[in-house]
């Protein structure tokens, strides 16, 4: 772990990346942990149709710097003539659809995937190590044991070497997975351990645009066809609809399942956890690295699903009453329990859980 | 694992030279043959070849490379001389085993980041204080845990307890309990030990009718240092530098733990077959060597045994206090 300051990377990570997919209809715009392996999935389930290319825009999205493609490169030149067109005004034959995501559940995602898993798995909790701080919980040592060899075995069945998914444990072990992660996330013991940490994440898993997005959708570039554009955020939409609703063919539902159950970083019992741990803990470093897109998100929203707005008396489950606190810079002063406000853990889903999806994001009742 | 019945078929890695045939298992000079250059060309480094247990035929071999291995074969189970030497390597079961789990769980420690691990933090935060401990991950900061052993990076005597506790909690467990049991059947398993023991042993004491043995040895890759024999034999002119990333230092630690308690036993217990076919394989190349014939020999190389401690105190540096 090095000791250098995150802000250090904000110059990388605020250069306009962004992973690209031509699909039929649409260009597809997204970033690691906004539906980036499901755009992975559809592209590797549809190899000849779907094309994978990542694009660097020029500052204020003026134009275009480089495309790459991982495979052919027949196609790179078709997103910049679009590009160039739109540039110019003029229509183009498919939508531009730019992926966005609450910033919080991104790079909690992130988190969970490059540090909270890489600190739980078979290797850590099968020690002498794990097993003390256990009984210094307080745990039965029958129950220790009884647990580790439930995460052992499950790791050796599945090959993958990874914390279980708690629907595949009894209730009995509920507790003793969940202090496993508190422990995992008390390993900083300050703001600075913390922080250290978080420079450790990958730049993918960091990156955050959706402030330049927002900036790029009010103020476009003089001339720019703006229509081309479309804003979808992963949790207020379900994205299989919307690319259905563009006439494209999405993977099938079982398969998407059977991905999305393979990997544990978006299972939400991990996630629940480290989202109240990290936002009552190190809400300081969070407001840091993530206010500004915070802010650009819940713009993105408010242009985009302008009916959540239409709500004449703002509720702490409203958005947008987190905005307006937001904009009159109430929350540099807040405690970060309120952070709830504008994301409540307890919610939390991946965004490919169709009830969620089907759901509000703010709606009161956990989904099934 | 029911031993017999995986006495099938022997499965050996080949390596080749212009003067000698090597067939020899994962973890016995692999890497020291590949490194030197024993290829069948530029795009193979080995390739596999089974042996049937009873005709000792080759009953499966790529035999786009190194085919002239199996032409040769068949003259020496004719009883015909060929121009090369077939040379079998061989190491003590109990080293080699003990051996391959510290190189797996070192591997572990390094690339799965468990070494920096929460849970062995305050481990360490509690035996050896903050203050220590803090200074050791700095030490140990940006380097893999294996990597922490290079040859040119000694390491300070302060965190000689540290990295002790380290590799005993995460290794000696391994070899504890029901553990062994199956570390064992899993690790022979997928190495071919005991059927390879059994088909050398088969080779030497009840070979086919005809088999030209004058043309075979069995090499013990502990007493013999096979680098000077290709060299000085057989006139080869290889040179090689031992993988700086070597893991002598954890395999001595971990030696040192077990070998003077009942884990030794439990591990001898186990590997009691491997033993005796190995034991009896090498008393008969090595007649002379000196060691306790009664006894299942428990390190072969005494002397090796009788420095561990002195192997050991070189990584430190002892002044930098």
């Amino acid at each position: 772990m090095n000791n250098s300051n995150p802000k250090k990377r904000d110059n990388k990570n605020n250069s306009l990346w962004f992973n690209l997919y031509e699909l039929k209809n649409t260009w597809v715009l997204t970033h690691p942990k906004i539906a980036s392996s499901y755009m992975d999935f559809y592209q590797r389930s549809h190899p000849d149709e779907i094309m994978q290319m990542s694009v660097h825009f020029q500052e204020e999205f003026l134009d275009i710097n480089s495309i790459h493609s991982a495979g052919t490169l027949r196609n790179t030149e078709k997103f910049r003539n679009d590009w160039t067109s739109l540039l110019q005004g003029k229509e183009i034959d498919k939508q531009i659809i730019f992926l966005t995501r609450n910033p919080i559940q991104k790079f909690i995602t992130g988190f969970v995937q490059d540090f909270v898993l890489p600190e739980l798995n078979d290797h850590t909790i099968n020690t002498v190590w794990y097993r003390d701080a256990m009984i210094e919980a307080k745990y039965e040592p029958v129950l220790i044991d009884s647990f580790i060899g439930k995460v052992v075995s499950g790791s050796t069945k599945n090959r993958n070497h990874q914390f279980p998914d708690l629907n595949t444990l009894s209730i009995k072990y509920k507790d003793i997975y969940e202090s496993s992660i508190k422990y995992t996330l008390d390993g900083f013991p300050n703001e600075r351990s913390f922080e250290q940490v978080v420079d450790t994440l990958s730049d993918g898993h960091m990156k955050q645009l959706q402030f330049e997005v927002y900036n790029f959708i009010i103020n476009p570039p003089v001339g720019f066809n703006i229509s081309a554009i479309k804003i979808v955020d992963i949790n207020k939409e379900d994205l299989q609809l919307t690319l259905e609703s563009f006439g494209e063919i999405t993977p099938k539902k079982i398969l998407e399942e059977r991905r999305f159950n393979s990997h544990p970083h978006t299972r939400s019992p991990i996630i629940q956890e480290t989202i109240r741990h990290i936002l009552s803990k190190h809400g300081d470093m969070i407001n840091q690295l993530l206010l500004p897109n915070l802010y650009g998100w819940i713009n993105l929203l408010k242009i985009t699903y302008p009916t959540d707005t239409s709500q004449k008396t703002p509720t702490i489950d409203n958005p947008m009453y987190s905005l307006e606190k937001f904009e009159s810079k109430q929350y540099s002063n807040m405690t970060f329990k309120e952070y709830g406000d504008i994301f409540k853990p307890e919610f939390y889903l991946s965004w490919s859980d169709r009830t969620y999806c089907k759901s509000d994001l703010y709606a009161k009742e956990s989904p099934k | 694992m029911n031993q017999n019945n995986q006495l099938i078929a022997a499965k050996y890695t080949l390596f080749g030279s212009t003067k000698y045939w090597i067939l020899t298992n994962h973890g016995i000079s692999t890497d020291f043959l590949t490194e030197t250059g024993h290829n069948s060309d530029s795009t193979t480094q080995y390739v596999d070849v089974v042996f049937d247990f009873n005709t000792m035929d080759i009953i499966e071999f790529d035999n786009t490379t190194f085919n002239d291995f199996k032409v040769d074969w068949e003259q020496l189970l004719l009883g015909k001389s060929i121009k090369k030497d077939v040379i079998f390597l061989t190491k003590n079961p109990i080293s080699r085993f003990i051996r391959a789990i510290v190189d797996e769980k070192i591997q572990i420690l390094g690339n799965g980041g468990v070494s920096t691990n929460v849970f062995l933090r305050k481990s360490l935060y509690k035996n050896f204080g903050k203050e220590l401990s803090d200074e050791f991950f700095n030490w140990h900061n940006g380097k893999r845990f294996h990597e922490l052993f290079q040859e040119d990076n000694f390491i300070p005597l302060k965190f000689k307890k540290i990295l002790e506790q380290i590799i005993l909690d995460f290794i000696v467990p391994v070899f504890k309990n029901d553990n062994i049991k199956e570390c064992i059947n899993l690790y022979y398993e997928s190495n071919h030990t005991y059927q390879n023991l059994y088909f050398l042993h088969n080779m030497w004491f009840n070979p086919p009718t005809n088999f030209l043995k004058e043309k075979v040895s069995i090499i013990d890759i502990d007493r013999e240092d096979i680098l000077k024999l290709f060299n000085i034999k057989y006139g080869m002119g290889l040179s090689f530098e031992k993988d700086k990333y070597s893991n002598d230092f954890p395999y001595l630690i971990v030696r040192n733990s077990i070998s003077n308690n009942t884990l030794y036993n439990d591990i001898e217990e186990t590997l009691r077959a491997q033993l005796e076919l190995w034991n009896s394989l090498i008393k008969k190349q090595y007649p002379v060597e000196i060691y306790n014939t009664t006894s299942m020999s428990p390190w072969v190389n005494e002397i090796e045994t009788n420095n561990i401690e002195k192997r050991l105190n070189n990584y430190y540096i002892q002044n930098n206090e």
